[in-house]
């Protein structure tokens, strides 16, 4: 049997309907005459199931897994770990040092433009942004260990 | 002319100005130079979104949202929505220009736009996109003006057991009208419900799935969602090196189309003015569908159906002033009954719940001065937007020579800083970053995000109305028929749900698949 894109997106759907019910615990569903707070997520538990089942079973019509593009992946990576560095940097470092940081390193390390062309790019966005948002639009941001 | 006290106010004191006084009232606080000064950045930014490829309508709203929250309600509101049918006029822009659709709406324009600008006429295919979106902004904005006020008034009968029939109704033509199959847009919905059932519960009190996380108690906002979806999913699905197209210069003294073009130009504008705001109205990818849909009917009416695809004016300017119709006709569910149509409705109705204002029935009774000040802004906007996209096509032209390397750095800053602005919560950043991944992987796999954040967006409403239903009638479901307004809705949502079943059980190739096609670049199935 081929492996299908919807055989994949209906298997992990249908996994996270039943885990996150198994996760549920003991919210009350409540009766029809007094709903509880379980009401609503188990339908909508239950909806996810059914949707992700009829993907499963009308999953033939979908093109193979295998044939998937992939080509963006090493893009969508390098990005996300940019993305992730930049974010738990945020508050500890402040928006100035790690927003810095995020544009220069992309554009050097991921679009492989010249370092002194990033960095120059990198200063006048942050720094615009900061004015931008500080002084017209009133909107704080977070500080660094060095007050800025 | 300031508005009176009681509109400024806010309070329904001696509210009883018909709709002509009200919309004067509202062009007091449209034409107040502060606000003037908000419709314009939104105007601007709104083009720019749209000029863009890979920066939607919503991530530019969502990323934009924070910067609003120094404003009032009605400054807020104007800004945001001037982005949203901004994104409309400038989405043309880069169809025409590279054949690349700036906004998904524009999808259609890419097919006669590019035609005509190779031929020589772009200047004159901008024109007659902006002059269109223009005619059909203006058209719809006062049909908006006749149609929001009255249904307002309707809707004030409803109680939950409507708002629960209205809802699932919004759902069900959701799925009806996407273009991806009924299971997956429903199973996307569903998922946005049950993201929307997070935090604690409102009647009871009770956490849920917060798993221990304090900042989980107010819920999944539609911020972090909405610009992890839309912003950073498409940031991570578009390499640099896949935007570099070329690019097609206009010249500024081509600009004026010829006495031909514009006739050949004014029916296609007319109906596609009437045609999408009647589809905006309806829950969906509005705009999306009013273009295709007016493509379509264009080529039959045409009298040269064979140059359809070879730069027919008619192609540009009936879809170009459908989408910006439809855009308009969106704001009629979403002002008049708290409903929204689709991601960027549902957004636009978060940011005025931030500024504390609830869009719906009472908007026009409670807040008349955002509701009606709103309104006459629009009138104002699209003027805004015909005199900045004619004569600033050159600087859009050099905006589109930016290269993409630079731009995304740029939107991934606002992404973290626009949802870090919302609630100061880093934990809210950490979900656009899933959200993020979530978006990359669901366009891998077909799924479109637009579903699940509407669904977020009505979880709320939809819990509290059926509950509150079953609780009055002492859980007898009869409760949703025996209420003629919400029997109504509730048969036309099935006889809806039945036409989608009947077309998918029997694989039929109806007008959805033709757009799915036109959409991914077929667009010989138009």
């Amino acid at each position: 049997m081929i492996l299908r894109r919807d055989h994949v997106v209906g298997g992990v759907l249908l996994a996270v309907a039943v885990l996150t019910y198994l996760a549920s615990g003991d919210l009350p569903a409540g009766t029809l005459g007094s709903p509880g707070p379980g009401m609503l997520p188990y339908i909508a538990l239950a909806a996810i199931a059914l949707f992700a089942s009829a993907l499963l079973v009308s999953a033939r019509e979908s093109p193979p897994f295998a044939e998937t593009d992939w080509s963006d992946l090493p893009h969508a990576v390098s990005v996300t770990v940019a993305a992730v560095l930049a974010i738990a940097l945020y508050e500890p470092l402040g928006f100035l040092i790690t927003m810095l940081a995020l544009i220069s390193g992309v554009l050097a390390l991921i679009e492989r433009v010249a370092p002194w062309r990033a960095a120059v790019y990198a200063l006048a966005i942050t720094f615009g942004t900061k004015l931008l948002l500080t002084t017209l639009l009133k909107s704080p941001l977070p500080q660094g260990p060095f007050g800025f | 002319m300031p508005p009176p006290a009681s509109l400024a106010s806010g309070k329904n004191e001696d509210w009883d100005l018909d709709t002509f006084n009200s919309l004067m009232l509202g062009f007091s606080v449209a034409f107040q130079p502060d606000v003037l000064f908000y419709a314009f950045i939104g105007c601007l930014v709104g083009t720019l979104v749209g000029v863009l490829p890979g920066v939607g309508p919503l991530a530019g709203i969502s990323i934009l949202l924070p910067a609003t929250f120094g404003l009032d309600a009605t400054k807020a509101i104007v800004m945001l929505a001037g982005i949203y049918y901004g994104s409309q006029y400038g989405g043309s822009t880069t169809s025409i220009l590279m054949r690349i659709p700036g906004e998904a709406s524009s999808v259609m324009t890419c097919i006669d736009g590019f035609a005509m600008a190779q031929k020589g006429r772009a200047g004159a295919a901008l024109a007659i996109a902006a002059v269109g979106s223009f005619v059909a902004g203006t058209l719809s904005v006062l049909a908006l003006t006749l149609v929001a006020p009255p249904l307002a008034a309707f809707a004030l009968k409803f109680g939950p057991p409507e708002y629960t029939a209205l809802l699932l109704l919004g759902l069900v033509f959701l799925a009806y009208m996407s273009t991806t199959s009924l299971p997956r847009t429903l199973l996307m919905a569903s998922i946005g419900l049950l993201l929307g059932c997070i935090g604690i519960d409102t009647m009871s009190g009770q956490f849920r799935y917060a798993f221990d996380i304090k900042e989980l108690a107010d819920g999944i906002g539609i911020v972090p969602v909405a610009v992890g979806l839309f912003g950073l999913g498409e940031i991570l699905s578009t390499p640099a090196r896949s935007m570099d197209a070329k690019i097609i210069s206009p010249r500024l003294a081509d600009l004026m189309p010829t006495r031909a073009e514009w006739r050949e130009a004014t029916p296609p504008i007319l109906r596609g003015s009437v045609l999408g705001f009647l589809v905006g109205i309806v829950p969906g990818s509005a705009h999306i569908i009013s273009s295709f849909i007016s493509y379509a009917l264009e080529k039959r009416l045409s009298k040269h159906p064979e140059q359809f695809g070879h730069g027919a004016v008619a192609g540009v300017a009936g879809p170009e002033s459908a989408n910006n119709a439809a855009s308009t006709g969106a704001f009629v569910p979403m002002l008049a009954l708290g409903l929204p149509t689709g991601p960027v409705t549902a957004v636009l109705m978060a940011a005025l719940l931030i500024h504390g204002v609830p869009p719906g029935p009472t908007l026009v009774t409670d807040h008349p001065q955002v509701f009606w000040g709103f309104i006459a802004s629009m009138y104002v906007g699209n003027l805004m937007l015909l005199a900045l996209n004619l004569p600033l096509v050159g600087l859009f032209v050099m905006v589109l020579r930016i290269p993409y390397a630079y731009l995304y750095p740029l939107i991934l800053m606002f992404c973290v800083l626009g949802v870090y602005e919302v609630s100061h919560s880093i934990v809210d950043v950490w979900i656009m970053l899933i959200m993020g991944v979530v978006g990359y992987l669901l366009r891998k796999c077909d799924l479109d995000p637009a579903p699940l954040v509407l669904g977020l967006v009505i979880a709320p409403t939809l819990e509290l109305s059926f509950r509150q239903a079953l609780t009055m009638s002492g859980g007898d479901f009869s409760i949703f028929v025996r209420r003629p307004i919400s029997a109504v809705l509730l048969v036309l949502a099935a006889l809806l749900l039945a036409h989608s079943i009947s077309t998918l059980l029997t694989a039929r190739r109806d007008w959805r698949r033709k757009l799915a096609e036109a959409e991914a670049g077929d667009n010989k199935s138009a």
